[in-house]
């Protein structure tokens, strides 16, 4: 549009202006210029992209550098992610491998336990058969021994097997003493004898067979009994003799509430046993005249029962419990206030501390601070620090029973606070 | 953190640490004796010390030494007749205990612990005081030494209770490592009207 508004506007003005013919030839020179412009433009062109193109050079340069740097962050990335994929593995194969190695100890020790729980069943079924034999051989001694003592309170009485050969001998005197026979062979025996031996023999058969068939019943109950009774006073025996031991670490661990246990009871044994029993007695007394009484459960009936509740666990002193306080009962670095806190009754003396400053603003508050949050001084009566004019006169309490040394590390600390060194 | 942790003697320019939490305890073996830096995570305190040729160190765990008030971060309140059951804890003084074979066991250092104040009471005396939540569970996670006392609190008066704290005196031999943590024997304490005052344990002390 420019192109073609120029010469028009020449021609416009050529029109216009005067005719004079130095004018006309100025007007051709400038329409050739300006013909050879328009025809030249063309031809510019393509100079003007291979400007474009040289100016774009750098930018080309650019944008290669570019896609070189991109292609090798790709690369970077996938040698990463190949990394990475690599670390997961690795981590996924040592947390399968730890999870084996767990399960293979939880097995090992599932077979452990098992083995015990089948050697215990096994004990305890040995248990039973002693037992059980025992009982047995008890009730046949006491049924022998009975059997005894009834043929002699009743001699006229078909006797028991143990009687027999009196008994024969009483009706046969002329008779000589047959020789022992075996047990099998009782029966061939008996068939030598006459009619009376042989129905004499009977009748203690038939005693016995009554005996064991209907009498024995009670006396293996009193047997049974009387092994019971004999059981219970083996354990009551022991567990007097357990009472005797458990008490005195009982009542050395047992403080209530703020109160610290009393030592001087837990020395002696006997009296703890006592106490023990006593204690034992009173609780049971009192369960017993609750029971009779029929009155309601009080509220400290519940609370004992909520307080095992609560940790029953810690109420069961552990060997490695009662071996760890071995150490903490080291003496106090200075007197014996661990040992004895009702001497940390006596207020603590002031302690004052005079500190020369050059600005004793902003050393009261550093001097402050620190009275306020070192753990060796009393927060209440809190401490004071009065500023005079190049000097800080602090007064403070300290806990009881401080080394001099820890007291001289406060007052160092303080005296580094407001910048002096003595 | 067990109640007690061995410390080695260490070889001559060799060193022994022990941390736990964010506390670290360094023996390092110098020139003419030993020295021992304690590290509370924040500063750091240095002690020069001499030891016997015989005679063992170990760091251990202590109860406080002064009667302490445990103030429950949250507000305590029984109603006329009730209990309350719970934990609280009382942080654990780190010492340096020195243990030869002729004379008993001596404290050779102590780190107070800065979360236990110590206050002057007219009537109780010297205490600590000292900040802990109200827990319902044990054990109760967390690094740092500290003891958890079961707590049983009750009110038998006829008005309402809100303790201002839980007063506590705990021995060393009370101290007892259970599933990873320190605790001790239950305490019953009940409400006489002004404070809490221990109750007189009656299953517990005739326990078979």
């Amino acid at each position: 549009m420019r192109c073609g508004f120029g010469p028009v506007l020449l021609l416009g003005l050529a029109a216009c202006a005067p005719a004079s013919p130095g004018a006309e030839a100025e007007v051709a020179a400038e329409l050739r210029a300006l013909r050879q412009v328009l025809v030249a433009r063309p031809q510019g062109e393509p100079r003007s992209a291979a400007d474009v193109a040289a100016a774009l050079a750098p930018l080309r340069q650019a944008l290669e550098a570019l896609t070189d740097n991109q292609q090798e962050l790709q690369q970077r990335q996938l040698a990463l992610t190949q990394e990475l994929q690599r670390w997961s593995a690795l981590l996924v194969e040592n947390a399968a491998g730890a999870r084996r190695e767990e399960t293979e100890a939880l097995a090992a020790r599932l077979r452990q336990l098992e083995a015990s729980l089948q050697a215990q069943d096994a004990r305890h079924r040995e248990m039973e058969t002693l037992l059980q034999g025992a009982l047995d051989r008890t009730a046949d001694r006491l049924g022998a021994f009975l059997q005894a003592v009834g043929a002699e309170v009743e001699p006229g009485t078909a006797p028991a097997d143990a009687s027999a050969p009196p008994a024969v001998e009483s009706r046969q005197p002329a008779q000589p003493p047959e020789p022992p026979v075996p047990a099998g062979g009782g029966a061939s025996a008996t068939a030598t004898h006459d009619g009376a031996a042989a129905g004499a023999v009977d009748d203690a058969h038939a005693d016995r067979d009554r005996w064991q068939g209907g009498a024995t019943v009670p006396w293996w109950w009193a047997g049974v009994g009387l092994l019971g009774i004999l059981v219970g006073a083996v354990c009551l025996r022991r567990w007097q003799r357990a009472a005797a031991a458990g008490a005195p670490a009982r009542a050395a661990r047992a403080p209530t509430g703020a109160t610290a246990p009393d030592p001087a009871p837990a020395a002696d044994p006997g009296v703890q046993e006592i106490w023990a029993a006593a204690a034992l007695l009173g609780e049971a007394v009192g369960r017993l005249r609750d029971r009779s009484s029929g009155a309601p459960a009080t509220e400290d009936d519940g609370l004992d029962d909520d307080l095992i509740v609560l940790d029953d666990e810690l109420l069961s002193p552990a060997p490695a419990a009662t071996a760890a306080p071995a150490a903490p009962a080291a003496a106090p670095m200075g007197a014996a206030v661990a040992d004895d806190p009702a001497g940390t009754r006596a207020l603590p003396v002031a302690a004052t501390c005079r500190l020369r400053t050059a600005d004793p603003a902003r050393s009261l508050a550093s001097v402050l601070q620190i009275l306020q949050e070192d753990p060796r001084v009393l927060r209440r009566p809190e401490p004071a620090v009065r500023c005079a004019r190049d000097c800080l006169e602090a007064s403070f309490r300290l806990v009881p029973d401080l080394p001099p040394g820890e007291r001289s590390h406060l007052e160092q600390r303080l005296r580094d606070a407001c910048g002096t060194s003595a | 953190m067990p109640l007690q942790t061995p410390l080695a003697r260490p070889r001559r320019g060799a060193s022994t640490r022990v941390q736990f939490g964010n506390k670290e305890v360094v023996l390092e073996a110098t020139r003419g004796g030993y020295s021992l830096v304690w590290l509370d995570g924040r500063e750091a305190r240095r002690f020069a010390v001499g030891l016997t040729a015989r005679g063992t160190l170990h760091l251990a765990l202590r109860a406080p030494r002064l009667p302490v008030r445990v103030v429950a971060r949250d507000t305590l309140t029984l109603a006329p007749g009730a209990r309350l059951r719970g934990y609280v804890q009382v942080p654990l003084v780190p010492t340096i205990v020195w243990q030869d074979t002729d004379i008993e066991p001596q404290l050779l250092a102590e780190f107070p612990r800065p979360e236990l104040a110590a206050e002057w009471d007219d009537r109780e005396g010297t205490i600590y005081r000292c900040v802990s939540p109200f827990h319902i569970r044990y054990p109760i996670p967390g690094s740092d030494p500290r003891a958890t006392v079961p707590v049983w609190l009750g009110n038998p008066g006829g008005n309402v209770a809100s303790p201002a704290f839980v007063p506590l005196l705990i021995l060393d031999e009370e101290l007892h490592e259970r599933r990873g943590g320190v605790a001790i024997l239950p305490r019953r304490l009940r409400w006489n009207g002004q404070n809490l005052q221990p109750a007189p344990r009656r299953r517990a002390e005739v326990a078979l």
